[in-house]
Parts: structure tokens; C-alpha cells; sequence
């Protein structure tokens, strides 16, 4: 039987644990941007974790982008010249690519190849008692560890991004002009005369974005591993903070897609 | 005793429903080494937790020179860690750095020092401790003894004013024991550093701690100086300390002091008729302690064992022979007179001078000399106090070093 007491109880637990968490989410965050600005700066670990999530992410981003942009040329070319309209191929392609489909695409596959790794090292870590060693030798172990994996983070997600509209236009050129036959001059023409600069600042400050909340929620969830509701200890607890960081930060890659793209547009 | 660097004040913890610390007071003295013994799971840990500041009390405070740690503002609190070294039971190493770089991690990140001066001072440590050679490796490529030292290296390198040794033996070898044992004694005399160690290494503590605490069941109930606590009459603590003796005496194959006595008075019941006599003999290894603290335990005990061995082949057969102390051998010959006994005591004196107990203990050399005497015992006459009387007049029969 439906007891509303209960209800509106369970209902104010939830609405606590959630405003606690976030709470708590949103200090880990803080301390981390702070730890950008405190000495010593860690130029070494901000070197590693760019080659990691950065250059060590290039072969896979491109990949998935010149599959993109060919599987989309093709189904466009297709489509449009049912209606003799081919000749915005190059625009359509170009368009999805740079405001929609690379920040958004680009963004998931770092976060799937480096989002859980952050995760599982820092929660290998956090029980194998690295970070409390850390922390008994008076180093900030959200600086050490967090803030230069946040900074990788934000500025390889947008170099990433322009890696994957490059090589994804390039597809969308192979499969639209060299095997379809659409022609080369159009192509181009009506792909520079419909994109402009701004167009192309949005979609690169939009993995910025990304870039912020996949490192902060990978990292947290991996900090916090053995604290977190329903994850368990040891080994279990590592995995089940490895899942949830890329899940949540896909989730979130997408959310966030839809509020920015809705303010820039 | 020094004034107390830190002190527990009525100090409670609670993990759910199970009560770890349960109002403890005690006090851990500066520049010496000051071990807490327990059973596992008792919460020697989280003792050690609280000081370094990864776990807080439910109630209660801890006082750090007079100061209240919860009170202490950001600065001073990073002032203390700053003076503090933890070392974990796990040891805790980073696992994606090499040994070198773990150790010169903390100099790297609160020094400003050079590194050329980072690295003279990180290879001197790991000289030190003889792990120079393994500098570049990873600590999954090398043994648990080695990331013990490695660990050790890491919490020494800052030269802290305290550091915190959790369990810091165990799994390793009885060798690599007694060496992480004479290392930190050795480095704490020479650096006078506060030590507060949580071990399960009955009887070693004993030897190099300044202060021995006991907590059992959330409380400490036996604290002082490591011969008050071995002489505490409280049965958990004698419980714990024996525990660990039965098994140090399975080691050197002697009986008991109690054995001995029970085979005295039972000697004596089994002659009915006549005045029954037994001639006891008594043998001291005089410096053993320093054998104990300088080359371990182990080494100790075997020199031990083997000079009951030679006892025991010249007293023969029907005859008892037993470890009466850490230091005492006594074997009891019935029906033996004191030329007899004498005799017997010659024989040893032979022997032993033939051939040396220690051959090769493998370090610097240290002298020790075995001492021996004759008593009568008669029917009624008390163990002890016989035993006690021949220790003042008992005669020098080798002075040894060992090699």
C-alpha cells in the first residue's frame, strides 16, 4: 500500500545523498583547478598524461573518424541524389562532422580509452594505499594525480576533435568524389561557402567541455572507488568505478551536447 | 622518561558497530622507539591512522605537543606531516616508478633541491640499505624484503622527527627480520627520530623498543617499559607474550623453566627411601643480548641451541637438560656428586673451546663468553633460589668472538 510518509522520506534521502554527492564532487573539482595554480606545477605528469590520453588517442580517433565520415558520405550521396542535390554533399558532410558528430564521437571513444583508464589507475591506487601514502608524505594527491590528467583532458579533447574532422572529411571526400563520382570543385565550394569560423569555434569548445567532465567524473570515481554506493572493495570496487566512469561520462558527453548546442545555436 | 611527544586522550573509534578504540589513553615519548603489540584486528593500525591523520576519532582527542591535532589549522597540520614518515604494512610503493624514483618522489615534490643533489642523496640512502643495485627496477620486479627496504628508504629520505612503522616485517624471512629490526634500531640512535611501530615480533620488540603498549579489545592494557610489560600479571598479556615463547623454545628444542622445575620436585618424589641428591649445572652465555640486538635473534638462539646440544652430549642419557632463561642452560644430573658434575663441566669447556659455537654469523665480530658453576640440590630445596646462588659464582670457561 502506496504510504506517502515513506514516499516523501525516501524522496528527501534521495535528494540529501544527491546534493551530498554533488557537493562532494564538486570540492574533488575545485581542488583539482586549484592545484593548477599552486606549486610545484608538475610539468612532467601534465607531459605524460597529454602523450597518454593525447597523442596515444590519435590513431583510434582517427580511425573512427574516417569511417564516419565515409559511411556518412555514402548515405548521403544516396539520399541526395534522389533529389539531384548532390552537390551539398560536401556541406551536409562537413556540417554534421564539425558541429555534431566529432565533438560528440571523439569525445566517447577518449572517454571509453582514456576516461577508464584514469579510473582504474587511480582506483588501483586508492586500494593498493598509494594515495594515502600520498597524502602521509604531504603531497596533495588530487594535485599529483588529478589535476594534470584535468588539463590533458581539456586541452586533447578539442586537438582530438580537429584530428577527427580532418580525417572524417577526408573519408567523406574518398568515398562522395574518388568512388561515387560526385564532383571535386562542388564538393569543396559548397562545403567552405556554408561553414564558417564560428562554426568551427563552437565545435571545438565543445570538447572542451567534454574534455572537463570526463576527466573530472573518470577521476572521481576512481579517487573515491572504494566509497561509492554499491561498489564494494578491492578488485570489485576498482572495476565497478571503471564501468560507471565511462557510462556516466558518456551520458553526460551527450547531455552536455544538447545544453551547449542549444545555447550556441 | 622524555616528555610525551604525542598522547591519546580518551581516544573512541567506531567502524559501524564494532568498537576498535574504546576511551584509550597513552602516551608515546619523543626520540624513542615506542611499539604497540596486540592481537590482529585490534586496531594497531588505526592507532597509527590517527596519528598521521588519514582517520579521525569519533570522540576524544590526540594531543601533539600539547596541541589538539583536530584543532591544528591547515599549515601547521601540513607542518606536521611534513615532520612525519609512514610506512605501510604493504609498504605502499608507487608501482609505475622504479625504486629510485619512489624514494626521490618526496624530495622531488617538497624540496626544492636539485637533482643532482636528489640523486646523491636518494643513492646514499639506498647504499645505505644495500639496495643501490636495484635503483632502476620496479617494485613488482623485485622481492617483498627489498620493497620493505625500499619503503624504508622512502620514509627516511626526509629525515622526519616521527615515523610510523606498520608492521614493517612481516612476511619476510627471519634474516630480513632481524635486519629491518637492527636498521631501524641502528637508524634511530643515530638520527633520534620518534618511532611508533605496530609489530607482532615477540620477543624482538623487546630488544630495541623503548616502550612497549598492548591493546586488546579496544583498550591498552599493558603500557610501560618492555621489561614491566613481560613481567605484567595480566593473563592476555602473558598470554600473548608466551604464545610467541612456546614457539622460540620449540626452536631451540629445550624444555621449559617450568618443565625443569616440575622434573626437579618429580625427581626427588620418585626416591622414596634415602637422602636423594641431583647435581645441577649451570650454564650462562654472558653478552647474549648484544648478540640478540646486533645480529638478531636468530643468531642469538642458535648459539643458544648449540651449546644445550654440547650439554647435553656431555651430561648423556638420563639425564635433563633446559632453558631455565634467555641466557641460562641448566641440566640436572640425579645421583650426581659435585666431582662428577665438575667433570662433566670440563668436558663442555673442552668441547666448546675445540671447536667454536658460532662459526660464521656472517658480520662484524662481537665477543661473548660462556660461564658455568655446580650446585647440590637435596630434597626440598627451592629451584629457584639455587639456581639464583650459583649464577654469583659461576666460573669463566671460554671467551669467544664471533666471526
Amino acid at each position: 500500500m502506496f504510504n506517502p510518509i515513506l514516499a516523501v522520506n525516501n524522496l528527501g534521502r534521495v535528494s540529501i545523498n544527491a546534493i551530498g554527492g554533488l557537493g562532494h564532487a564538486g570540492i574533488f573539482m575545485l581542488r583539482g583547478i586549484s592545484g593548477c595554480i599552486c606549486y610545484p606545477w608538475g610539468y612532467t605528469r601534465f607531459s605524460d598524461q597529454l602523450l597518454f590520453i593525447g597523442a596515444k588517442s590519435v590513431f583510434v580517433v582517427a580511425l573512427v573518424g574516417l569511417f564516419t565520415g565515409m559511411v556518412m558520405s555514402l548515405q548521403l550521396y544516396k539520399t541526395l541524389v534522389q533529389f539531384g542535390a548532390e552537390g551539398v554533399l560536401g556541406a551536409a558532410v562537413a556540417r554534421s562532422l564539425i558541429l555534431e558528430l566529432a565533438p560528440v564521437l571523439a569525445s566517447l571513444v577518449i572517454a571509453g580509452r582514456a576516461g577508464s583508464a584514469m579510473a582504474a589507475e587511480l582506483g588501483i591506487m586508492r586500494i593498493s594505499e598509494q594515495i594515502d601514502a600520498l597524502d602521509t608524505m604531504d603531497i596533495s594527491p588530487i594535485k599529483f594525480l588529478f589535476t594534470p590528467r584535468l588539463l590533458a583532458s581539456i586541452l586533447s579533447f578539442p586537438l582530438l576533435t580537429a584530428i577527427f574532422n580532418v580525417v572524417g572529411i577526408f573519408g567523406a571526400y574518398l568515398i562522395g568524389v574518388c568512388l561515387l563520382g560526385a564532383d571535386n570543385g562542388i564538393f569543396w565550394n559548397s562545403m567552405i561557402s556554408t561553414i564558417d569560423m564560428y562554426d568551427i569555434i563552437c565545435g571545438l569548445i565543445k570538447p572542451l567541455f567534454f574534455g572537463f567532465v570526463t576527466a573530472w567524473i573518470c577521476c572521481y570515481r576512481g579517487y573515491f572507488c572504494t566509497t561509492l554506493r554499491g561498489g564494494g572493495q578491492g578488485a570489485k570496487a576498482v572495476g565497478f568505478a571503471t564501468t560507471s566512469a565511462v557510462v556516466i561520462s558518456s551520458v553526460w558527453i551527450l547531455i552536455l551536447d544538447y545544453i551547449l548546442t542549444s545555447f550556441m545555436f | 622518561m622524555p616528555d610525551p611527544l604525542i598522547e591519546f586522550c580518551n581516544v573512541s573509534k567506531k567502524f559501524g558497530n564494532l568498537t576498535i578504540l574504546d576511551n584509550i589513553n597513552f602516551s608515546i615519548p619523543k626520540g624513542q622507539i615506542t611499539t604497540i603489540i596486540g592481537k590482529s584486528g585490534m586496531g594497531k593500525t588505526v592507532i597509527l591512522k590517527h596519528l598521521i591523520g588519514l582517520m579521525a576519532p569519533d570522540s576524544g582527542h590526540i594531543l601533539f605537543e600539547g596541541k589538539k591535532l583536530s584543532e591544528l589549522g591547515r599549515r601547521e597540520r601540513s607542518f606536521m606531516k611534513s615532520k612525519s614518515g609512514y610506512m605501510f604494512q604493504n609498504v605502499a610503493l608507487f608501482d609505475s616508478m622504479t625504486a629510485f624514483d619512489n624514494i626521490a618522489l618526496p624530495l622531488r615534490e617538497k624540496t626544492k633541491m636539485s637533482e643532482f643533489d636528489i640523486y646523491l642523496k636518494v643513492m646514499g640512502r639506498m647504499e645505505k640499505l644495500e639496495i643501490d643495485h636495484i635503483a632502476d627496477k620496479y617494485p613488482a620486479q623485485i622481492s617483498g624484503g627489498m620493497q620493505k627496504r625500499v619503503g624504508l628508504a622512502r620514509v627516511l629520505v626526509m629525515e622526519p622527527e616521527i615515523i610510523l612503522f606498520d608492521e614493517p616485517t612481516t612476511g619476510l624471512d627471519p634474516v630480513r627480520k632481524n635486519a629491518v629490526h637492527a636498521m631501524i634500531a641502528q637508524m634511530q640512535a643515530e638520527l633520534k627520530f620518534t618511532a611508533i611501530m605496530v609489530s607482532h615480533e615477540i620477543p624482538d620488540i623487546f630488544y630495541f623498543s623503548h616502550k612497549v603498549a598492548m591493546l586488546d579489545q579496544g583498550h591498552i592494557i599493558a603500557e610501560g617499559a618492555p621489561d614491566d610489560v613481560q613481567t605484567n600479571n595480566n593473563e592476555i598479556v602473558q598470554q600473548f607474550i608466551q604464545g610467541s615463547s612456546s614457539l622460540r623454545d620449540a626452536l631451540t628444542g629445550l624444555s621449559h623453566k617450568g618443565t625443569l622445575a616440575h622434573q626437579f620436585e618429580h625427581e626427588f618424589d620418585r626416591v622414596a627411601q634415602g637422602n636423594p641428591f641431583a647435581g645441577l649445572l649451570v650454564f650462562r652465555v654472558k653478552n647474549i643480548d648484544k648478540i640478540n640486538n646486533y645480529l638478531g635473534f636468530s643468531v642469538g638462539q642458535e648459539l643458544f641451541r648449540r651449546l644445550a646440544e654440547r650439554v647435553s652430549s656431555a651430561v648423556g642419557q638420563n639425564h635433563y637438560n633446559g632453558k631455565y632463561s634467555d641466557d641460562i642452560v641448566v641440566a640436572m644430573m640425579p645421583g650426581v656428586d659435585v666431582e662428577t658434575a665438575s667433570k662433566v663441566i670440563k668436558a663442555v669447556q673442552e668441547d666448546i673451546n675445540k671447536q667454536s659455537l658460532l662459526l660464521s654469523a656472517g658480520h662484524k665480530p662481537l665477543s661473548y663468553s660462556i660461564e658455568a658453576g655446580v650446585v647440590m640440590a637435596h630434597k626440598g630445596n627451592d629451584f629457584d633460589k639455587l639456581i639464583t646462588n650459583v649464577c654469583d659464582k659461576l666460573d669463566n670457561i671460554g671467551n669467544f668472538e664471533t666471526n
